[in-house]
This record gives structure tokens, sequence and C-alpha cells, in this order.
């Protein structure tokens, strides 16, 4: 399986985590190591399938309640998207791969037994996936009349 | 299979709208607007623990109507139609070079093209203040096609609908202010918390990290 670290994250993460995805034939790249900076988010499914990338990790802090229903569209391009969301304090590189290191075997085995594409949101307490189907059931529970 | 929200459209919490639109918009203002029918439909009404969805549209409209109201200091209930017919025509493609003059008898008339029309509830609107209405129209009308706007105050933060749907970034970047803002302790930030950051993402300029500190409210230790 092969994973493409967003821009949010540090490029650092993604070389270190090439020696713990290797033993799983797993691998680990960042999106700045096969684009520029600020690429655009219809982009970022064309960029996933042409490096053979399966899951996208990106990092939330802040209004993850409108940004999931946006990455509810990723998952609609066949991605698999793990969103890292940190307590709070500082998001070093440390971090940042600490809380994917600890996900990461658990991202991989939802990931593997999965049938469809899930959205995973990592926090420190662990790892919480969620389908598309429940992603839109969710969002048709929002609705109601003004 | 069905998409909530395109990939390359944005969508906004009332929350992130203020935060984009500080510092005088609130989620109160937001939804009486909202409740009140001045805007359109958002993406998804809130409920219990479900929050309302906004669209890019939607963010524009309440720019618009917040700088008509704060800046030239209409009375909304007094203009409310001519507001409530601008922005039903802001982003319609046949008005795409809308602009505004003084009528006969003081109407505010709306022309397109080799259109014109007198803009109902327009009698409001002093002649000496079409030249920042028209600035207001054609600056709006140029981030719905552009799909993004430097946020005023903010040189180098961005609501570009292509990049996280329209959070606020870095310009050029996928990088979210409010990930920036992690790494401040506090209300304030010094040099060094720049370098620490830069540690992160040496791609970044210091100029540009002080900025999008500053947007998310911390400020420079003296």
């Amino acid at each position: 399986m092969k994973f493409l670290l967003d821009e949010q994250l540090d490029e650092v993460v993604a070389a270190s985590m090439m020696p713990i995805g290797a033993k799983f034939e797993d691998e680990f790249i960042h999106i700045l190591a096969v684009r520029e900076q600020g690429t655009p988010d219809d982009e970022i499914p064309g960029v996933c399938h042409h490096e053979g990338v399966q899951c996208l990790v990106t990092a939330n802090v802040r209004d993850f309640g409108a940004r999931k229903f946006y990455y509810q569209a990723l998952l609609a391009e066949a991605l698999h998207v793990a969103v890292l969301r940190p307590g709070k304090g500082k998001f070093y590189e440390e971090e940042q791969l600490a809380l994917l290191s600890r996900s990461y075997r658990r991202i991989r085995s939802i990931t593997r037994e999965a049938t469809a594409p899930q959205l995973l949101a990592c926090t420190p307490s662990g790892v919480r996936p969620r389908s598309i189907d429940e992603l839109i059931e969710e969002f048709d529970r929002g609705r109601r009349l003004p | 299979m069905r998409r909530l929200v395109d990939l390359g459209a944005g969508a906004y919490t009332v929350s992130e709208v203020c935060r984009i639109l500080q510092p005088t918009m609130t989620p109160r203002k937001v939804h009486y607007w909202l409740d009140t029918g001045l805007l359109s439909d958002p993406i998804r009404w809130g409920s219990r623990g479900h929050p309302t969805l906004l669209s890019y549209r939607q963010l524009l409209e309440i720019r618009t109507v917040q700088h008509l109201r704060d800046e030239l200091e209409f009375s909304l209930p007094r203009v409310r139609d001519a507001f409530a017919w601008i922005l039903d025509h802001l982003f319609a493609r046949e008005w795409t070079d809308l602009r505004f003059t003084k009528g006969v008898d003081g109407a505010l008339v709306a022309r397109a093209r080799q259109d014109q029309i007198v803009v109902p509830g327009g009698q409001g609107v002093l002649a000496g203040m079409l030249p920042e209405l028209n600035a207001q129209v054609l600056q709006t009308r140029r981030a719905w096609e552009e799909q993004a706007f430097v946020i005023p105050g903010h040189s180098f933060v961005v609501s570009n609908t292509r990049i996280l749907a329209g959070a606020p970034t870095i310009r050029g970047t996928r990088v979210d202010t409010a990930l920036i803002a992690q790494f401040a302790d506090a209300e304030t930030f010094d040099a060094n918390t720049v370098d620490d950051i830069r540690r992160v993402y040496p791609r970044l300029t210091p100029d540009a990290i002080e900025d999008a500190l500053e947007f998310e409210g911390i400020r420079r230790a003296a």
C-alpha cells in the first residue's frame, strides 16, 4: 500500500515512515516530492492515481465539521483519507511522526479489510473510521428547514 | 457516487466564515441573515451536533452585505429589498458587468450590457455611495470568477475554494493557517516562534508565517 503525505505535514515524516512501512511492503511519499506547493484539491486524486497511492494522509486542527465533507469527495475518488488530528500543543515533525506511526497499524488493518474507501480520523486516543455512507447519512441528518 | 461537496468547491462553517471576515462578522449576524432569507440557502442547514455548512457563494454574499452595511453604513432594513436584489444578480452570468447608476427620482439603476433595470427598494442609496457600491460589486465578481480571494489586511492569507475547500491557507500552498497557529504557545509570537515553524515548513517565508499568525489572532510580542 502506498501513502501520500499532504503539504500540511513535514517532508521528514514521509522519509521516517519508510523503514516502518517497509516491513509491510508499504511506501510513504510526500506530495512535495512529486508536485509543487499548492496543488489544488481537484488534482489530488490524479496525483494519487498517477503515483499508485491508495491513502492520502493529511492534518486538521479546526473546522473538521466542514472539512470532512471535502474528505468525502476524495473518498468518492476511491482514496482512503487519514486525517491526523493532534490534541493541543505544537505539531512538530516528532509529534506528526508519533501520531502517524502510532495510528499506522490500525489504518493499515482498517483499509485492508474495508470494501470501500474510509475516512480515518487519527487522534492521540485512537483511529476512528467513517465510510462514505456514514458521512452521507450524517450530512443528510443535518438538514432541516430554516 | 454521490458527493456532498465537489472537489474545488468551498465549504465553510459559520465560525470559519466569521474568522475569514473578522473582525466585525459574528455568528449571530450570519444566522440572522440566513434565517431571514437575505442569503441563499446553505449547503446544509445545521441542527444539534451538525454545523451549518455554507458555500463560497454565501461567503461572498455575507462579505458583500458586511461591506455595504459596515463601510457604507447602509441601514439594512431600509435597503433590504435592494440588497436582496443585488445578491440575487451578483453571481448571474447575464449580469457579469453589473454596475449601478442613479436614475430619476433617486432610483438605483442596475446596468449590464444593453440592459438596465430599476432596483426595487434602491431609493435609499445615495449617489455618493455609487462608486463604492460599484467597486464592491466588481471586487465580488472578481472573487467569484477566481473562486479565491486574499483576506483583507492579510496579503499572504487566502480563501481558495480549490485548496482545502476554502479553509484559510497561506497563499500558494496547502498549509492551513490554523495549523500554523498551533505552534504559538500563547496569544503572542516572537522570532523564535517563526523559526520553529520554519523548521517544519522551510518553504514558507517569515513574512507569510507572521501574517498567518496575525490572521489567527496571535500578536507579535512587544
